[in-house]
């Protein structure tokens, strides 16, 4: 609303409410993405190792100016406390704030001058001659006016909205980790990057046919997920969150409370993407994902090839 | 030559501003409230002081009090209920070049921003904070605030309020880090503009509680104060607020009043029945938490990739 860059950087740790406090978790996604009245898009980033965690916060600055909004870091208790080495990163000039453009504000540009396609818009910043407007929590117009009225409202939530649009147009597809087809596509995201690959390697060394996608950007969510998924059979995320066992009582395939990334997964590809998720507050290790994996793959190497059952049954 | 510097030049102002160079919509206040009057106060200040209108950001919260940036001209920040400060501090942290006044309410800084209010004046940020108090939550037409006398009936306490009020420069004075507190009421603008000028013109947080009617909900609650002058205590000293000869004229009960004499400024403010008007407290020597947040603001770009560089070679191995 008040389209500020903002870099906001979540540290995640165990819940509901005080929980773990020093554990691990990703249960706060939704939250992040959702946990505020109305409509409020931003830039979600998932760093998945230290060394990331370092860049992504270069990134998200430069985000953040560039879309006028905020971008949230979301990491966790394990990247946050952890060590580990990396190359040595040798700042450049781009990594920092330019100073504050205190040049004369264009007149007759308005402070929010919205680009129809793209949302986009340049910022006066305080000291800027001729660019002084009111930022405000109340729906406004593009002169920053507070505005009632039943269109202008529509019309900032949708500007806002293209923002992320707009960014959506320049991501690349993420790159999956094994064949680019198969039985089985375990989609993660955050500080599991390690195990889930170990794992997956450690069932390809057995022949298995499996692969794992690890996103990045979680809003706007990479593009070409829907054409990646469709080369195989099945697509589950693997999570540090809540979510049913599919085999606990009362709950049936359609009244499954799904892990969050599995979540938006089904809602963005509307595929029928499975999960497998723990809250045990420990970093989940390698072997207790393979031992997963391998039920699910015991059960769709035994049945028939069916490329078309994932979204049949949806 | 003529004994000039080289870099010399005649100081003509280039621009110059009249009350209606800050002069933003037109106030949709209630005709008669106090606020008006509150406005009218830090325009001419600002065009007494001939600040560009583009190095002021007026930021408010939630409430009647929360419409001030609206009508100013110049950058603002109508921000969230209660979050007028941490707002503000915000801007101050990397802009101290800029002039920030801050107006709050009542229930905006005394209830729901009463944590922010607690370490925002400990910040001691050079900025002015209003507390536009008229004793209710006035924008959700009367409930209950911190500053609401004892048996005023409000929608929430119909019957009328419960408890005593919160004495807001008592509490004031006993945070930690204070450089200015005052008091003024806005039925008396030119002991009000003295007040806020002298506020202004302070380098740190300047706390000023506005004693400020409201015409719809509480057009009354002040009538023993406006009605009988003698019973408003004006301080004076020479480190004070300076009283035009009217306003000393009118507030004839006089106490002099040394504003770096903290425990005296305690028992003047603790007193609920004769209030003081003026400067309570004041000390210059308090730290501002900008003067370290905004050290290497100008630093060129080389001198910041170096000290990054050295910061990684602490980690390198
Ligand atoms: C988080 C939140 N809680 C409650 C409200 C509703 N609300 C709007 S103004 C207000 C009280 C304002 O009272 P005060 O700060 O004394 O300002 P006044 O209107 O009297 O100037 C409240 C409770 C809100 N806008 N946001």
């Amino acid at each position: 609303m008040a389209e500020v860059p903002l870099v906001v950087v979540v540290v995640q740790r165990g819940g509901p409410s005080t929980g773990l406090p020093t554990k691990v978790e990703q249960g706060d996604l939704l939250a992040v993405l959702y946990g505020a009245p109305g409509d409020n898009p931003k830039i979600v980033l998932a760093p998945a190792t230290i060394e990331e965690c370092f860049h992504f916060v270069v990134l998200a600055r430069r985000l953040a100016e560039s879309f006028r909004g905020p971008v949230m870091v979301l990491t966790d208790a394990n990247l946050a406390t952890g060590v580990s080495p990396f190359p040595r990163p040798r700042p450049e000039a781009g990594w920092l704030a330019p100073p504050a453009d205190q040049s004369p504000w264009p007149e007759g540009m308005t402070p929010f001058d919205w680009d129809e396609r793209t949302g986009l818009s340049p910022r006066p910043v305080p000291g800027q001659r001729g660019g002084e407007y009111v930022l405000t929590g109340l729906a406004h117009n593009r002169q920053g006016k507070v505005a009632y009225d039943s269109t202008s409202n529509q019309t900032g939530c949708e500007m806002r909205s293209r923002k992320l649009g707009a960014l959506r147009q320049t991501l690349v597809p993420p790159v999956v980790h094994g064949d680019e087809e198969g039985d089985l596509l375990v989609v993660g995201w955050g500080s599991t990057l390690g195990a889930i690959e170990e794992a997956v390697d450690c069932l390809r060394a057995d022949g298995h046919r499996v692969s794992s996608l690890h996103l990045r950007f979680l809003s706007p969510l990479e593009p070409g997920l829907e054409e990646i998924f469709a080369r195989f059979r099945q697509v589950m995320t693997v999570e540090l969150n809540y979510s049913d066992r599919p085999d606990a009582p009362l709950v049936t395939p359609t009244r499954r409370r799904y892990a969050q990334l599995a979540i938006l997964l089904r809602q963005r590809t509307l595929l029928d993407v499975d999960c497998w998720s723990v809250v045990s507050g420990q970093p989940v290790p390698p072997g207790v994902i393979v031992a997963e994996l391998e039920k699910r793959l015991a059960a769709l190497e035994g049945a028939p090839e069916n490329i078309g059952e994932l979204a049949c049954s949806a | 030559m003529f004994g000039l510097k080289t870099d010399w030049h005649p100081d003509v102002p280039q621009r110059s501003f009249t009350l209606e160079s800050y002069e933003g919509g037109v106030a949709r206040w209630c005709p008669s409230c106090g606020d008006h009057g509150i406005l009218s106060a830090v325009q001419r200040i600002c065009r007494d002081e001939q600040i560009p209108p583009e190095q002021v950001v007026a930021v408010s919260g939630i409430g009647c009090s929360g419409r001030f940036p609206h009508y100013m001209h110049a950058y603002g920040f109508h921000s969230l209920h209660g979050r007028a400060l941490p707002v503000a501090c915000g801007i101050k942290v990397r802009r101290p070049d800029l002039q920030i006044w801050v107006a709050t309410g009542d229930g905006d800084c005394c209830s729901i921003g009463a944590g922010h209010w607690l370490h925002a004046v400990r910040y001691n940020m050079d900025m002015t904070v209003m507390l536009l108090d008229n004793s209710v939550y006035g924008l959700t037409k009367k409930q209950t605030s911190p500053t609401t006398p004892v048996g005023l009936a409000t929608n929430t306490h119909p019957e009328g309020a419960w408890l005593p009020p919160l004495n807001v420069v008592e509490t004031v004075l006993g945070f930690t880090n204070i450089s200015f507190v005052a008091k003024t009421v806005d039925w008396n603008p030119a002991h009000m503009y003295q007040t806020l000028h002298a506020a202004y013109c302070h380098r740190g947080l300047s706390f000023v509680q506005i004693l400020q009617r409201c015409p719809t909900y509480t057009p009354h609650i002040f009538d023993e104060w406006r009605g009988n002058p003698d019973s408003i205590r004006l301080l004076v000293h020479e480190d004070g607020v300076p009283a035009d000869p009217p306003v000393a004229k009118m507030y004839r009960n006089h106490v002099e009043h040394d504003p770096s004499d903290l425990d005296r400024a305690r028992q003047l403010a603790a007193d609920a029945e004769r209030i003081p008007i003026g400067l309570l407290y004041r000390n210059p020597d308090a730290p501002r938490y900008e003067d370290f947040t905004a050290r290497g603001l100008g630093m060129p770009t080389d001198e910041k990739l170096a000290a990054l560089d050295r910061e990684l070679d602490r980690f390198a191995i």
